[in-house]
């Protein structure tokens, strides 16, 4: 095999023709724009896009539609770092301390370390697939149903993580987020769960719709009851670009989350989506003072960010290498490339190599781009914040309600929005946070799917999440990682009551 | 002085009532065994817990020191309701424009602060960006006048 | 600023007046058609689509709209296709779901006998029936034989019980006098990823997704589905010379349109149809799409339609799937 580097290095130079900087650039801004409005996805933009790369050559094509997959996770962030909405699966985690950080007046800080964390993973990812495509396919084949449903497991304890009240409060959301995803057909059997007869239900709730409704509508509501909450948000903006001290905070959140999206973004399902998860987690564990936590802690947002462009990067791999999209974005690239009469799979490296190197080195270009585009932006985005709340809240709820109505083109969905929206607003009420219950939906179906599936296949036999090794192992972190949640909250829980009950 | 914290009672009487009508409509659907999992095996498991943990966090809620609820008023999400149905029920027959104005002149009340003429003035504002972006740039299908379908 | 927004707002209105199109009373087509996809954008069904509905376009002399409809597996989007006016304005693109789901669900909210006017087919897609690289059989009669030799060892993927993947499977068992474990699958990619590290036997799969992993000797590739055997993997034979008399089964996607259709619309239709399949650039981008175009007349369409029915009703009686 030759030189890695040289054929990067050639890749770099095909990657680098005017044309294609020229595709890279228009994907780069599409992606960013429809990333920033809530609910138009870069699914549906690439699909609207697809008859147009019949005429464009292949490699351009290909690097203007990873442009709007990148872009729209750059852009995704933005949206839920100002406005606390989150566009995409994977934006949910850098709402909660993105957010908390706007408030704060460090919108400046936390667009820029999203921005700069979200680069560093592409880079490392990049040059992950370049040199370890072959061997980072394997990694996909030895996961099947037990080692998924360990991982969800994982993932589902982690994203306790997230809320800042009592763990048990936020358990019970998880759980109501893993039953709103049995509505729908089962997959199984095709019984019809929880559907009350609504044929808009059968094909199950849609995120866009839960989202749109616990965090845009509920949002707005409680913001406008509160006068001295919605003026916080439009207060003071401090310096655009993060502090040294937070800088030096962020270094090792930003290697840590490419790590963990580099090995998630392997997995087919929602790999970029754990990804941000689980470095949320870790960086919570790792913290010295984690109640920062959900109040605006910086490594809250570099770290997801990073995670889930690394993930973003390395869910190519599946599809380079084996020819299966992870994913139904990286489905439409693979759609693309056939147009072009490229068959991914084991053996394009080999027989179009210079259509994959320049692809893989365009990768690296998009990142960069979208690093120029999205770091001036940030004090554009920031103005956004002056606008006043009595302008701004009627623009976030209309873009809730588009979003939710160009899912299915149905007004069903915006009613379902609304319906959240009123759920959500309770919630907030009971004091009850809703990240976890959010992240229990998207990660529930997958549970019980590979629940089921595991079982189907050992014959009912439970031990099969501990015979199988990556299984148990992933148990395990999750049993230590509950204890260490846990534990400490009892002790907290009791030490309250007392001083409680000495005071009254 | 009574006891009592309101928020946790409400919520974990919520999520009890929420995970006991769960795990009735679950029994309802084939739970089969564990090698051969029915539609309602896993929400029976779910909701069973949900309802557990509720009463946990009820009965918790119940002994704690009091805890007033937060109060709250009506007007806001009233309006925020009632615009973004109005929207809803709008947007197929009133086109994209109308209903896109309708929800920002309703909702903008749902503020105190709001003034007839900033609102309607935003309102336009919003149904043109919304009318270039979405209509006319992403291709979204959506009548953009009450005649045009 | 004032004025810049002044000109955003002529821009605007320029715009939309443009959408405007007087409903005078001149001939078929004199406004946009509508083709509904009762899916999200972005699948198989909606790619192919937008493939025909450019050419579709060109042919008719007027814009073509593409609607992702989805929901209920495509229920809803057909229902508000067969409510439509019957002036052709409002078109459909279905498949197996138009007939199957009546099957899978307890009240359908239309009666594809009645309530649609079939237009033509327009895709035909053959499946390959694959293995694991280390399942010992290298043809149909071989599989077979290692099936018979261990009923329920051997396991399966489908894309989901009643999805045409899981039917297709059971029809060939029924055939065979066969029985393999079903394990569904959400989605194919998991599956897939399974099939490769040998943790199912087999699945009936797409042609082109196939491929790549054929060609690498990780799958072999035993028959495929259709009457034909397939242009891409003519080697493989069709499970019809593989001694599966009557086996064919196909995805196809056709165009339909409300009932009751005026006749002059109709023909006009079929005029724009039939040109979209002499159209040499709409005939590539098919081929490229990796989809077998296969224009049928209407009458064609409706008689496939019967005979799929026809096939399907005894396989969905034999999986008594739980109906609600």
């Amino acid at each position: 095999m030759p030189d890695v580097l040289t054929l990067f290095f050639d890749g770099l130079l095909i990657a680098g023709t005017p044309t294609n900087l020229m595709f890279c650039l228009v994907g780069a801004l599409l992606g960013t724009l429809i990333g920033v409005l809530p609910g138009i996805g870069p699914l549906a933009t690439m699909a609207l896009l697809l008859p147009v790369t019949y005429y464009l050559p292949p490699l351009a094509a290909l690097i203007m539609l990873s442009g709007i997959y990148y872009g729209a996770l750059y852009g995704g962030s933005t949206t839920a770092i100002l406005v606390n909405l989150p566009g995409e699966t994977s934006s949910v985690v850098t709402m909660i301390d993105g957010h908390a950080m706007a408030r704060r007046g460090r919108a400046g800080s936390a667009l820029a370390i999203a921005a700069i964390g979200s680069f560093f993973a592409g880079c490392v990812g990049t040059i992950l697939i370049a040199l370890f495509s072959p061997a980072l396919s394997k990694v996909a084949l030895r996961f099947s149903a037990p080692e998924y449903f360990s991982m969800m497991v994982l993932g589902l304890i982690a994203s306790v993580v997230l809320a800042q009240g009592r763990l048990l409060k936020a358990l019970a959301m998880l759980l109501l987020g893993v039953a709103l995803g049995f509505v729908g057909t089962d997959v199984n059997t095709t019984e019809q769960r929880f559907t009350f007869g609504l044929p808009e239900l059968f094909d199950g709730i849609e995120f866009v719709a839960v989202a749109m409704g616990l965090f845009g509508i509920a949002d707005v509501i409680a913001n406008l009851e509160k006068p001295e909450r919605r003026n916080q948000t439009t207060a003071v903006i401090g310096s655009l670009m993060p502090s040294l001290a937070e800088f030096r905070a962020s270094i090792g959140a930003i290697v840590r989350g490419t790590g963990l999206g580099a090995v998630l973004g392997l997995l087919p399902g929602g790999g970029a989506m754990l990804a941000s998860l689980a470095s949320y987690a870790v960086e919570k564990q790792v913290a010295r003072d984690p109640s920062r936590f959900g109040q605006g802690a910086i490594e809250g947002v570099a770290g997801p960010e990073a995670a889930n462009n690394a993930a973003a990067q390395l869910s190519f791999v599946p599809l380079l290498t084996l020819g299966i999209p992870g994913n139904p974005v990286v489905a439409m690239m693979l759609a693309a490339m056939v147009i072009h009469g490229i068959q991914p799979g084991p053996q394009v490296m080999t027989q179009r190599p210079e259509l994959f190197w320049g692809f893989v080195a365009s990768m690296w270009f998009g990142n960069l781009m979208l690093l120029i585009i999205n770091l001036p932006l940030v004090g554009i985005w920031v103005q956004l914040l002056r606008i006043p709340y009595r302008l701004l809240f009627p623009a976030i709820l209309f873009f809730c309600c588009v979003g939710a109505f160009s899912l299915n083109n149905s007004v069903f969905e915006v009613g379902l929005a609304i319906a959240f929206g009123v759920l959500g607003f309770v919630f907030i009420k009971l004091k009850l946070e809703a990240a976890p219950l959010l992240l229990g939906f998207v990660l529930g179906p997958a549970l019980e799917e590979n629940l089921r599936r595991a079982l189907l296949i050992s014959g009912g036999d439970w031990t099969v999440f501990l015979t199988r090794p990556l299984s148990a192992v992933f148990l395990l972190i999750t049993i230590v990682m509950f204890a260490a949640m846990a534990i400490p909250a009892l002790a907290k829980r009791r030490t309250e009551t007392f001083s409680q009950g000495e005071a009254s | 002085m009574a006891r009592g914290n309101i928020d946790d009672i409400l919520g974990g009487l919520f999520f009890a009532l929420v995970g006991i009508v769960g795990a009735i409509l679950s029994s309802r659907y084939q739970i089969g065994t564990a090698a051969e999992m029915g539609p309602g095996y896993m929400p029976l498991g779910v909701f069973g817990i949900l309802a557990c943990i509720g009463t946990v966090i009820a009965v918790q809620g119940a002994t704690a020191s009091r805890e007033p609820l937060e109060v709250f008023q009506i007007r806001p999400a009233l309006l925020v309701i009632l615009g973004t149905t109005a929207f809803a029920l709008l947007l197929r027959t009133g086109g994209l424009f109308a209903a896109s104005l309708v929800l920002v002149m309703i909702v903008s009340f749902a503020d105190e602060d709001a003034r007839f003429r900033e609102s309607a003035i935003a309102g336009t504002m919003l149904a043109i960006f919304a009318t270039l972006v979405f209509s006319v740039g992403l291709g979204v299908p959506l009548p953009i006048w009450p005649w045009s379908e | 600023m004032r004025k810049s927004a002044l000109t955003t707002f002529a821009l605007a209105i320029a715009a939309v007046t443009m959408s405007i199109v007087p409903a005078a009373a001149q001939s078929y087509p004199t406004k946009p058609i509508r083709i509904i996809v009762p899916f999200p954008a972005g699948g198989s069904a909606d790619i192919q689509t937008r493939a025909f509905a450019d050419a579709f376009a060109v042919a008719m002399g007027q814009p073509v709209v593409v609607d992702n409809r989805g929901g209920a597996s495509g229920n809803i989007g057909t229902e508000a296709a067969a409510r439509a006016e019957p002036d052709g304005y409002t078109l459909l693109i279905g498949g197996s779901n138009v007939i199957n789901n009546g099957h899978l669900y307890k009240t359908v909210p239309y009666d594809w006998k009645k309530d649609l006017t079939p237009l033509g087919l327009m895709f035909s897609n053959s499946n390959v029936l694959i293995v694991n690289k280390d399942v010992p059989a290298a043809n149909v009669k071989e599989f077979v034989e290692l099936l018979r030799a261990s009923p329920g060892k051997y396991k399966y993927g489908t894309t989901g019980a009643g999805g045409s993947t899981h039917l297709s499977t059971v029809l060939f068992m029924d055939m065979t006098k066969t029985d393999m474990l079903h394990i569904p699958y959400k989605g194919d990619s998991q599956a897939q990823t399974d099939l490769l590290s040998g943790e199912i036997q087999t699945i009936f799969n797409g042609i082109s997704p196939s491929i790549a992993n054929i060609d690498a000797k990780e799958w072999k590739a035993l028959a495929t589905t259709g009457a034909k055997r397939s242009a891409k993997l003519n080697s493989v034979p069709t499970l019809q010379e593989s001694g599966l008399d009557g086996y064919v089964v196909v995805s196809w996607q056709g165009l339909f349109g409300p009932a009751g259709m005026p006749d002059d619309v109709v023909a006009k239709i079929r005029a724009g149809f039939d040109a979209v399949y002499k159209n040499p650039e709409a005939l590539k981008r098919f081929e490229q799409l990796g989809t077998e175009p296969a224009p049928s007349t209407p009458a064609e369409h409706a008689a496939f339609m019967a005979a799929q029915s026809e096939i399907w009703t005894p396989i969905f009686r034999k999986l008594n799937l739980t109906q609600q």
